[in-house]
């Protein structure tokens, strides 16, 4: 049997584990530590991550990575990645739209994308494994965080086989603790169990119906990519920034040594407050000489934090809203995830569900790696008579569809859906004698297209002739249990077919793409485009001119009306009356001739643009 | 002519009645099953065929289509619709907004939208 890890790669801190001898061993590195952070610095002479990379972040901020996690898979337009950005001591910058770190590696400049630093601590993790086991590690569950969409999950797993493992599943992190919970406490009747996981960097939550059988059933999840423990650190170092500075007039902004020295103090009497409720801050020589020291109590901190633990309600509200289930139905409420040691978090959470009493069993720590363990067992093929009945159905992350008219998102696969899943729906085209359909795919649960993620887009051309409303083209999304997307469209009349599968380097067509394709359609565009033109203009000039002369006919009768209704009507009436229809003559030949000029407009326009031409087969649905 | 058509009626309806129990059929069960057969034959055929349990070729797409008839059968309104109109009424029902070629949108899009008042 190959040997198979589980790793929860955090934002934070990074934890690898395998199942053996029907347990989960958490597996320590090579300084005794379960947990090594996600970070890595590059030096003169090499690349370090986990404690030795942090201990580097005070001593050489431009050159340590950390934080990484939350630069994934995202689009640098992203505003949540400009905050990111704003925050980290390294050189973040563009490159193919998506976010890339800079910085000095053996004397030279080098560049990154976040999932080859994410290679490299997956290396590390499989390394830890590896001198542990004493064995060759081949392949690997890695978790990620609920809300993760595909793009996401599919970066998350290219690092991984950048780090030369086979991932067996991108897990979301609140699934594995649903595993974890399973091979832990089993519990012979049917139960809804609400994850609440709250970590270093982000939250998420899960409503997971468990079935005395060992069936898991994922109903919902929801989750927030920007709260947790970091945050919470944001918050005190800007307050004691601001202390500082009205103590000793001295800004700290920008000087990365000292916010760097004066975030581990912070993070430490986070950690303290935990269970003391007053401790000290203390920074010795600051700022130039100037040593720091504060007291906080437990109180000012749940004052200072006070909006985003409220915060942290939120997924729980819509995750029941999904689910549809009452909280009142929530047998098991688990906490898991660093933050969660935080007294009030607790409290928040246990008051909205009128004070039920939290699950607290599980390691807060070690959970995820568990589930990532017993799952990489299972996916193994492992025959462990613990793990053998534990089946975990989990969803969809967002919901996948495509752009219809207007921009609309018609969602095909919706979110929350049992994956794998396959799911068609007819469409039709939007205008007469369209050519071909543009076939667009998002990601996400916004209602207009263009607010969600295009993960690919492909053309389908050789439509026959036909009335607007009467091709039948449909569109099939196939995703297995791994996240792949094959998306193909097929159109009945002709039989023409398209199938692409959506993965990371898809993620929409290249301008090179998009002339090869308008070319291919070329062909047959430029005589049905053509004979097309010609004959909705001349619709076009017919329909005005009737619509002018009803008009005209209206004013017509209108007039008279006037005139044979007898001797009372005065000479301002008729002159009134006069003028209206002047009017309404005036406006009719204005318009007819207005319409002749926008359809001559619009042709020339088609020709220079096939791109433009393209984005018009619009796809509507039956 | 009158018992051809009858005839004819009674073909339709057995084809739909055959329709309608496809969805059932799937879950190994009768159309009388109650929520709870309908949930435990779900996990008992899942653990049978999901892909992370059954790595036979086929499996993956029978799992599909029995997460698809628990889909329909366990949400009430779904299995009602289904019951009474099969699959194709489910696809109307989830289909929700229909399209209809509107023959106004033509002078809209050619006077701006201005409409053609009188």
């Amino acid at each position: 049997m190959p040997t198979a890890i589980g790793i929860d790669l955090g934002t934070t801190r990074c934890c690898v584990g395998i199942w053996r001898n029907d347990r989960v061993e958490i597996i320590p590195n090579e300084e005794g530590n379960p947990f090594t952070p996600s970070y890595v610095s590059f030096t003169e002479t090499e690349w370090l991550i986990g404690d030795a990379a942090m201990r580097k972040a005070a001593r050489d901020p431009s050159n340590t990575v950390f934080n990484v996690k939350r630069l994934l898979g995202r689009a640098f337009s992203d505003p949540g990645i400009q905050a990111d950005i704003a925050h980290v001591p390294y050189e973040v910058f563009e490159k193919d739209m998506k976010p890339h770190i800079r910085v000095r590696y053996r004397g030279n400049t080098k560049e990154f994308s976040p999932e080859e630093v994410f290679s490299l601590i997956l290396t590390k993790m499989k390394e830890i494994a590896q001198s542990y086991l004493g064995s060759i590690v081949t392949s690997a569950v890695i978790t990620v965080p609920a809300h993760f969409n595909l793009s996401q999950r599919q970066t998350t797993k290219d690092a991984g086989t950048m780090a030369g493992l086979k991932v067996l599943r991108v897990l979301s992190e609140t699934s594995a603790c649903a595993a974890t919970y399973r091979v832990d406490r089993w519990n012979a009747r049917d139960h809804n169990v609400l994850i609440f996981d709250l970590g270093g960097g982000s939250l998420s939550v899960s409503l997971v119906t468990a079935h005395e059988s060992g069936v898991l059933d994922v109903q919902a999840n929801a989750g927030d990519a920007h709260l947790g423990g970091e945050d919470f650190d944001d918050r005190l170092v800007q307050h004691f920034s601001a202390e500082f500075k009205r103590n000793h007039r001295v800004d700290l902004s920008g000087n990365h040594r000292a916010l760097r020295r004066l975030r581990i103090a912070c993070e430490r009497a986070k950690r303290t407050l935990s269970s003391a409720m007053k401790t000290t801050v203390m920074v010795d020589g600051l700022y130039e000489g100037i040593d720091f020291e504060t007291s906080l109590t437990r109180g000012s901190f749940e004052d200072l934090c006070d909006d985003l633990f409220r915060r942290t309600l939120d997924p729980i509200d819509s995750v029941l809203r999904d689910a549809k289930i009452h909280k009142s139905q929530v047998d098991e409420v688990i906490l898991v995830g660093g933050s969660t040691r935080i007294p009030r978090i607790g409290r928040l959470v246990s008051e909205f569900f009128d004070g039920k009493e939290l699950n607290r069993s599980m390691n807060t720590d070690e959970a995820v790696t568990c589930g990532a363990a017993i799952q990489a067992a299972i996916l193994a093929g492992a025959t462990s008579e613990k793990t053998q009945g534990v089946l975990l159905l989990d969803v969809a992350p967002v919901s996948l569809g495509i752009e219809t008219t207007g921009g609309a998102m018609t969602p095909i696969i919706k979110r929350h859906s049992t994956v794998p899943t396959k799911k068609s729906q007819m469409f039709t085209t939007t205008s007469n004698n369209q050519p071909g359909v543009f076939v667009q795919v998002y990601e996400g649960v916004h209602a207009k297209a263009k607010d969600n993620n295009l993960v690919g887009r492909f053309v389908i051309s050789g439509l026959s002739p036909a009335p607007r409303g009467v091709p039948r083209i449909e569109v099939t999304f196939d995703m297995d249990a791994n996240d792949r997307l094959v998306v193909s469209a097929t159109d009945k009349g002709s039989g023409k077919s398209q199938t692409i599968s959506i993965s990371s380097d898809v993620r929409g067509l290249s301008r090179k793409e998009m002339e090869a394709m308008s070319a291919e359609a070329e062909g047959y565009y430029r005589e049905a485009a053509e004979r097309k033109a010609a004959k909705k203009s001349l619709e076009a000039y017919a329909s005005s001119l009737e619509t002018a002369i009803v008009e005209l006919q209206n004013a017509l009768g209108r007039a008279t009306l006037l005139m044979n209704a007898g001797k009372d009507i005065s000479a301002e009436v008729y002159r009134h009356r006069q003028q209206a229809m002047e009017e309404a003559a005036e406006t009719a030949m204005r318009k007819l001739s207005g319409s002749a000029t926008s359809q001559q407009g619009e042709r020339s326009g088609r020709r220079v643009s096939d791109e433009k031409y393209i984005r018009s087969w619009q796809l509507s649905p039956v | 002519m009158g018992s051809l058509t009858c005839l004819l009626f009674l073909v339709l309806s057995l084809v739909l009645l055959v329709h309608a129990a496809d969805l059932y059929k799937v879950l190994e069960l009768s159309k009388s099953a109650s929520e709870q057969d309908i949930r435990k034959a779900y996990k008992k055929l899942s653990r049978k065929y999901h892909p992370d349990k059954n790595k036979e070729p086929g499996a993956e797409e029978k799992f599909v289509e029995i997460a698809h008839a628990y889909e329909v059968l366990s949400d009430s309104t779904k299995r009602q619709i289904y019951d009474r109109h099969g699959e194709e009424g489910l696809k109307a029902h989830e289909g929700g907004h229909q399209h209809h070629a509107n023959p106004f949108d033509m002078f809209q899009s050619f006077f701006g939208g201005g409409g053609y008042g009188g």
